[in-house]
């Protein structure tokens, strides 16, 4: 019997484990590309919200020192530390002095997204070394960190240049130095906050609102009347150095400015700032070099409204004295019951308007003198308020204004003893021969611009053919300073002082010497508050050899 | 002796085989399109994330550096070795560059220094500051720290395009890139031009001064 043997290889068995084999490969190759596409995405979306993590931990720092809150801090002696802090033994309650910091732990936020599902976050607070103190009050350091898990296997991204920029912590706490048993990104930032000024940020120099330097030669800096060192040509009395007066060779950079609202404040094209600039809002615009401190932002100062006087019936005239030709002089009566022109009954006028214009219109507050001719101080307080009642004053170019002096000669002279306050309400229009302080200080003269309770704002122009010195406080007031009086004013135009308004414009190359001497006087009060001086992150690992 | 025959071992018809092949075909060239179309797909999807990529670094890098920058410039000009030093000179004809100063945070060991004020009041790091430069070297996005190109580091690459636009270099700095198409099959309308992002950062430390 013959039987036919048919061939039964498996070749179609080999075909298909092949084919399956490639196809496998295929598909791991893919799976695993797609997979490390993945980890980078997650990894860098850990990265980014680390960074989210540290900003809030600084503004949590930022708050804390505005406030003087320290809820939930600590203090600690030594050096910052590298890793989270966990001394809870002294709760803060205070800015940490030199060679602490204080330190905090904010809670973890819940996250959702792509990567991981929980953000810490940890901040220190330092002081910088005693030779960081400036005229300004003590900086303080603010090291803020974001950690947030990289979920995910600890696996490198597939693009080294990912390692480079984004330094995720897959086994190891490059800024800890310790080793970790999750993947995680963390990131560090650094930050300087500098005081606005030592008591309740109030500068020498605040706008509300716009803030503009049109001229080329504007120039604000500061100076002190009652230093030796910033002032020259000031007086001893009773041992306490006082009058001093601006010149450029004592010149001080602190002519601090400060806008709330920086829309539109432009420094164009070449006025100079020697001091810091302060601001809320846009960038400021013009030629910022010429800041030679520190530009920063927020300004959050709190600028208190000025009121309308509230005097009681009877201690107050509504005219003047009368005038001896063209002048009328004002002085107080150390002989009356009680004396006139003191510091507790000063001389007070509620006045309409008051317009001095024409030739040699003055108004001349004095002292009286002894039998002896000799001048007898404190007995020239002088307060004036001016309502604008009535649409009272005179019209200048269209503009109602209820005080302005204007023309050749006209103007107010206070002598060295008188101490005066004016409380206008309306435009003012302060030229001519302006307002002439004698004494050369300025906390002797004070303009407030009361605060109207519509929200209105008026106008104030101070220019004049004379240096002013005194202190404008009027914050719904846009104001200008001008170099170039109405009347032939001189250059450089000085207004030596302290200006708070509701916009400011220096021109014609004006200047504004801020005074030291005012900040105690300055309105404010309250707690310094901070800004921003400088902003750094720490994206180094010096293990690696990276620095920036 | 009769021949035994195997009636187990029955073959196809003709027809059977015809059909049996036609659906094999069918299906073969099925499981082909549907793999060459996933290769496809899959290449896309890589493309855009290396394209992905590129784009978030070139942007956190350029973020990160402008936030911690105290000025920054704009110029056409390339890096020329002189004298035993490279500087930046200008040149209508060359690259745009982005040039950022940066506070010397590091000291030699590359250790964090503390800060400190200079005469003028304001804040620095250590003396002097390093500069950190971005422009455009053939189709590769350059970073480069110091003045030595030989130095510099390809951030990106299938850059077409970099401008850093003049609008406010003292308060921020914006920049476009442009990016190639990395995967250009698109049998629709045809390939795009390439894929522009947008930079603008807030210089934190205290304005540029230019």
């Amino acid at each position: 019997m013959k039987i036919h043997s048919i061939s039964r290889k498996g070749s179609i068995l080999v075909i298909v484990l092949l084919t399956i084999t490639i196809l496998t490969m295929i598909c791991a190759g893919s799976l695993y590309i797609t997979s490390q596409n993945a980890n980078a995405t997650t990894q860098t979306t850990s990265w980014q919200q680390s960074l989210t993590g540290a900003e809030a931990a600084a503004d949590l720092a930022m708050n804390a020192l505005d406030t003087n809150t320290w809820t939930g801090w600590y203090t600690v002696t030594g050096s910052l530390p590298k890793s989270k802090p966990t001394d809870t033994s002294t709760p803060a309650t205070d800015k940490p002095a030199v060679g602490q910091y204080n330190y905090y732990v904010p809670p973890a936020l819940s996250l959702q997204g792509e990567a991981s599902n929980t953000m810490n976050m940890w901040v220190t607070v330092d002081p910088v070394s005693s030779t960081f103190e400036t005229n300004n009050g003590q900086s303080y350091r603010i090291r803020a960190a974001g950690v947030v898990p990289a979920p995910g296997p600890g696996r490198v991204s597939n693009q080294k240049l990912d390692n480079d920029l984004r330094k995720i912590s897959l086994r190891y706490d490059r800024n800890a130095g310790t080793a970790i048993t999750s993947p995680q990104a963390s990131r560090t930032i650094e930050i300087i906050a500098q005081s606005n000024s030592p008591t309740g940020g109030i500068l020498g120099v605040v706008s509300r609102k716009t803030f503009t330097m049109a001229g080329n030669t504007d120039l604000i800096d500061s100076f002190n009347s009652t230093n030796p060192l910033y002032s020259i040509n000031g007086k001893y009395v009773n041992g306490q150095y006082v009058g001093g007066q601006y010149d450029v060779s004592v010149r001080e950079s602190h002519g601090d400015v400060g806008i709330l609202d920086s829309t539109g404040s432009n420094l164009n094209n070449g006025g100079y700032i020697y001091g810091n600039l302060t601001y809320s809002g846009p960038a400021i615009g013009g030629k910022t070099k010429n800041v030679t401190g520190t530009i920063s932002t927020p300004y959050t100062a709190n600028i208190p409204s000025v009121s309308a006087p509230n005097w009681t019936a009877g201690t107050y005239s509504t005219s003047l004295p009368t005038a001896q030709g063209s002048v009328i002089t004002i002085k107080g009566d150390p002989n009356a019951n009680p004396p006139t022109g003191t510091t507790s009954n000063p001389l007070r006028y509620q006045l309409s308007s008051l317009n001095l214009s024409g030739n040699n219109q003055t108004i001349t507050i004095t002292s009286p003198t002894d039998g002896n001719g000799k001048a007898l101080s404190g007995y020239d307080n002088v307060e004036i308020w001016v309502t604008g009642d009535g649409n009272a004053g005179t019209t200048i170019n269209g503009v109602l204004y209820s005080m302005s002096i204007t023309g050749k000669n006209a103007g107010i002279t206070q002598d060295s003893n008188a101490t005066v306050k004016f409380y206008i309400q309306g435009n003012a229009d302060i030229a001519g021969n302006g307002i002439v302080n004698q004494s050369n200080s300025a906390v002797d003269l004070w303009i407030y611009g009361v605060t109207p309770s519509d929200g209105s704002t008026s106008s104030l122009l101070i220019a004049g053919n004379g240096d002013f010195i005194g202190v404008v406080d009027a914050p719904s007031y846009n104001t200008t300073i001008s170099g170039s009086g109405t009347n032939g004013g001189h250059n450089p135009y000085s207004f030596i002082g302290a200006v708070i308004a509701n916009t400011l414009s220096v021109t014609g190359n004006g200047s504004i010497h801020y005074d030291e001497a005012l900040q105690k006087f300055l309105p404010g009060g309250g707690l310094p508050t901070y800004s921003y001086a400088s902003w750094f992150e720490d994206n180094g690992d010096n293990a690696r050899g990276i620095t920036f | 002796m009769k021949l035994l025959r195997n009636n187990a071992q029955t073959g196809l018809t003709l027809a059977e085989l015809m059909v049996a092949t036609a659906c094999s075909s069918l299906m073969l060239t099925a499981v082909i399109s549907a793999g060459v179309a996933l290769q496809r797909s899959f290449a896309a999807v890589e493309g855009y994330s290396l394209a992905e990529g590129d784009q978030l670094r070139v942007q956190d890098y350029i973020a990160m550096d402008c936030r911690r920058a105290v000025s920054a410039t704009r110029d056409n000009g390339t890096w020329t070795y002189a004298s035993n030093t490279w500087s930046w000179v200008s040149d209508p004809n060359g690259a745009a560059a982005l040039i950022l100063t940066v506070p010397n945070y590091y000291d030699a060991n590359g250790s964090a220094v503390d800060p400190s004020y200079n005469a003028n009041g304001a804040i620095q790091y250590g003396a002097g500051t390093t500069t950190i430069s971005y422009y455009k070297s053939g189709s590769n996005f350059m970073r480069q720290i110091g003045f030595d190109p030989t130095k510099a580091t390809a951030i990106a690459t299938n850059v077409a395009s970099f401008t850093v636009t003049d609008q406010d270099l003292t308060s921020r700095v914006t920049c476009s890139i442009t990016f190639s198409p990395r995967f250009v099959y698109l049998p629709g309308p045809g390939p795009i031009n390439g894929t522009t992002v947008f930079s603008n950062t807030f210089l934190r430390n205290a304005v540029a001064r230019q």
